[in-house]
């Protein structure tokens, strides 16, 4: 099953296909330094950090729509919030999701890129 | 005329959704002043008061609710519309929010159309109710040469009479007076 609802992406931004490319672009570049800083604030059992850098892992994965992904997020942002994390690393589950999004992202970028590559093209012929 | 934009401030301590959100709503319509942390939103926003804010409930340092509080404080945002960004749509979050001072909240992800239509909204409203105070005050001071011209056949009485109903009239619901009639 797919986490990326690309179809809810689009329509949430009216099938600004333009601004869309601009803000998955932005998510493949954001998403592994959100990550990262998710990871670090496990492994430095702040749980206030935790609690942050899964709320702000999930606000920014969120109009994708990976309804599982957030939800697990949420549990780690939830149990952070009442000091009841104690997990020593992010899920292996998390992190498999959050691959798996990440390579569905890139490849609808990567589909929208060559449309307009494609566009491009054909109005420097025309 | 002026052809000024609108102010938006946005306080997210999230950069990524910062810019989401500037993109959504448009970088040519609005001049967008940008904070990621609630201090920051608060220094931004005395420094150069903006039509409407946008604010994120989570924050780190100072959450926005607390921002909205503390800003509401000042007589200059009484009536600049603030509009809360939350991915809790839980019922005693949202009315915390509109209890701190908040006109309305948009629930996370955004839906373009939404965000852009309640932002849209709560400028008209605020351009209203800017309009209103410039006419009230108007009034006020045609009040006031009226009855330093009044003639002393009293002709401008009816006239100076029905302005000072106006001026009279509650302008805001608190001041309304609740009648029983039962």
């Amino acid at each position: 099953m797919t986490l990326l609802n690309w179809t809810g992406f689009l329509e949430r931004l009216e099938h600004n296909q333009a601004l869309a490319l601009e803000l998955a672009t932005d998510l493949l570049s954001a998403i592994d330094v959100r990550t990262y800083k998710l990871s670090a604030s496990i492994d430095a059992k702040d749980q206030k950090l935790i609690e942050q850098s899964s709320h702000a892992l999930r606000g920014l994965l969120s109009p994708y729509g990976p309804t599982l992904l957030l939800l697990e997020l949420k549990s780690i942002e939830e149990s952070a919030r009442s000091r009841t994390f104690y997990l020593e690393t992010i899920p292996v589950e998390i992190i498999s999701m959050i691959t798996d999004l990440k390579s569905d992202v890139q490849i609808e970028v990567s589909a929208l890129q060559n449309e307009f590559d494609r566009k491009n093209a054909l109005k420097k012929v025309l | 005329m002026d052809r000024r934009k609108p102010v938006v401030l946005i306080l997210d301590d999230v950069v990524e959704n910062v810019r989401v959100l500037g993109s959504l709503l448009g970088r040519d319509k609005y001049s967008l002043l940008l904070a990621s942390s609630g201090q920051q939103a608060i220094q931004l926003a005395l420094s150069n008061i903006p039509d409407v804010l946008l604010l994120d409930v989570m924050v780190p340092d100072i959450d926005g609710i607390s921002v909205c509080r503390y800003l509401k404080e000042f007589e200059s945002f009484r009536f600049i519309p603030i509009i809360f960004l939350t991915a809790n749509a839980d019922p005693k979050d949202i009315s915390l929010a509109y209890e701190a001072g908040g006109a309305d909240y948009v629930l996370k992800p955004f839906h373009a159309r939404e965000l852009r239509v309640r932002v849209e909204t709560h400028l008209e409203i605020k351009l209203m109710r800017d309009r209103l105070h410039t006419a009230e005050d108007l009034i006020r001071r045609a009040h006031q040469m009226a009855l330093a011209s009044q003639s002393s056949d009293g002709t401008l009485m009816p006239f100076v009479k029905e302005l000072e109903t106006f001026i009279k009239m509650p302008s805001r619901v608190s001041a309304l007076e609740i009648t029983n009639d039962n």
